[in-house]
């Protein structure tokens, strides 16, 4: 006789389904925030460990919600760490697999990058960077918590604040 | 026609055949948006070329899991991480509200003539700090007797006025945040009860399935029923489509709204101090816990709300007069607001920031 699983193991499936199909794009989501591939790991552990503990993940909203957890936490990281110090935080395993002159215009703007995110409201830095890393409209409108139709305006004004924000870094 | 919005010239900028025909064809003739078109193209292409990383060689996903998985074995052995499963956990936290409260409530507050000790009635909210630990390790009454739960289930109404009627309860309006979703669900649930009565032989059959000690039931609460009582609520869903919804995606809310009478507790036999004593004494529960318990203070008349250290945060306000407690979600994600007035407990949360949840339960007219 087939023995059905339990409630356990269905759930574990589920978990680790979610976990093989999102865990890529949770990193790229932390790792464009943080510019640093072990601490935006570090994020997406997490980001999935916290959605373990308090969610069922056969939810349909489960990767959703992981890729925002992991955007906001990657964006806490990113302010704890300026207001603690200065430190470049370039990936040294991501320079090691680029062209050293890519590289270095990179970290350039990486900097920019994370200067600005660390200035945007959470809000704004959070669907930039969702929607940047791959989430349809659908997907951001849900992760966001947002009717769908609402997501072109947020997006737009976000990259309009982005660029306000890197004029006036660049210009001081 | 009008002309397009911002946000329909972005997403026209992702997708050229978004949008209706009639905006496609007077994107094509009106000079004003396709210059505004052009700006929102620019803005979009320099986030693009900021936010767009070459993708170093990803760690293994395999390895990756591997490494999750052995930190919730280690939590799970070292007390830091919850890893039942989520029945189970839910399950956990039911019984920690039942738990919890009547650990809470230190005196009887009064007899009725039935004979049944009112001894939780609270009046105002406070938190309860608790570890994953705690929550994971919190005693399971299943093995302690028999506990029956009434059958709860919520049900859509039509509006306000019918959510009020049911109820008896004030339909209370939010002003919303612009991004918030206006549509609204009303719901309303009914008087429900959990009572719970400790019964040694069933705590001893228990303890034998599980190859265990049976935990030692004091004569006096041998018998002993705990009734908690809470309802009638309502709750009112910002957002999200109704439940029937085939797309689960669509169906959670923004916000969430509610309000309920509150709820109160009464036992028929042992004393406050007895069980109190037990439930406290108990595997599971630790000093700690048992010390957040004691400092509440006035402990019959306060509801806990139990916030889990690490994965929330929480802080008492001043709101409607009264104190309350905002929680929130460690990453930021959702955030709560709740407290009690004039006998009914008020919840206000969603997929929102603390201020931003403040600003609503403020607003609530």
């Amino acid at each position: 006789m087939t023995v059905p699983p339990t409630v356990a193991e269905i759930t574990d499936k589920a978990f680790d389904r979610v976990f093989r199909a999102e865990y890529a794009r949770v990193v790229g989501i932390a790792t464009r925030v943080l510019g640093d591939r072990s601490k935006a790991e570090d994020v997406a552990q997490d980001a999935f460990l916290a959605l373990h503990s308090r969610h069922c993940s056969e939810q349909a909203w489960a990767g959703g919600w992981v890729c925002a957890a992991a955007a906001h936490a990657a964006l806490n990281v990113l302010r704890a760490d300026r207001r603690r110090s200065r430190r470049e935080q370039l990936a040294a395993s991501a320079a090691e697999t680029i062209d050293p002159a890519v590289a270095a215009e990179q970290a350039d703007d990486g900097r920019i990058l994370r200067a600005a995110l660390a200035r945007l409201p959470q809000r704004a830095a959070t669907v930039l960077v969702l929607r940047h890393s791959g989430l349809s409209y659908a997907a951001v409108a849900t992760a966001m918590g947002v009717k769908q139709g609402a997501v072109g305006t947020m997006v737009r004004r976000a990259e309009s604040a982005l660029r306000k924000e890197v004029g006036r870094a660049a210009s001081q | 026609m009008r002309h397009l919005s911002d946000g329909a010239l972005r997403r026209v900028h992702d997708d050229r055949f978004a949008g209706s025909n009639r905006e496609r064809e007077h994107l094509d003739r009106c000079d004003r948006c396709r210059q505004r078109a052009r700006g929102v193209a620019a803005d979009a292409t320099f986030a693009a070329t900021l936010l767009a990383r070459p993708e170093a060689a990803t760690a293994s996903t395999d390895a990756a899991l591997a490494r999750l998985r052995q930190r919730i074995t280690e939590g799970a052995q070292a007390g830091r991480a919850l890893t039942t499963p989520p029945r189970v956990a839910v399950r956990r936290w039911a019984i920690g509200a039942v738990v919890v409260p009547v650990v809470a409530a230190g005196l009887v507050v009064s007899a009725n003539a039935a004979g049944w000790l009112s001894i939780f009635s609270p009046t105002q909210v406070a938190p309860v700090a608790l570890t994953v630990g705690d929550l994971s390790g919190l005693p399971d009454l299943s093995g302690y007797g028999h506990m029956h739960l009434s059958n709860v289930e919520p049900r859509e109404v039509a509006g306000a006025a019918q959510a009020a009627a049911a109820t008896g309860l004030k339909a209370l309006r939010p002003v919303l945040p612009a991004d918030v979703p206006t549509a609204v669900r009303w719901e309303v649930i009914g008087n429900g009860s959990a009572t719970f009565t400790f019964d040694a032989a069933t705590a001893d059959a228990a303890a034998v399935r599980a190859g265990r000690a049976a935990p030692a039931i004091p004569a006096g609460l041998n018998g002993t029923t705990v009734t908690v009582t809470a309802g009638p609520a309502m709750v009112a869903l910002y957002g999200g489509s109704s439940a029937a919804s085939s797309d689960p995606l669509t169906s959670t809310p923004t916000l969430v709204i509610a309000e309920s009478v509150r709820p109160a507790a009464s036992t028929n036999g042992a004393t406050l101090q007895q069980l109190e004593d037990f439930l406290v004494a108990q595997p599971g529960v630790s000093a700690q816990l048992a010390a957040e318990i004691r400092a509440i203070g006035n402990a019959s008349s306060t509801l806990p709300i139990p916030v889990i250290a690490g994965l929330m945060t929480s802080q008492t306000i001043s709101i409607d007069g009264v104190q309350g407690v905002v929680t929130g979600d460690s990453t930021g994600l959702g955030s709560a607001v709740i407290w009690e007035k004039n006998g009914v407990v008020y919840a206000v949360g969603g997929l929102l920031s603390q201020n931003e949840v403040l600003d609503i339960a403020r607003s609530l007219r």
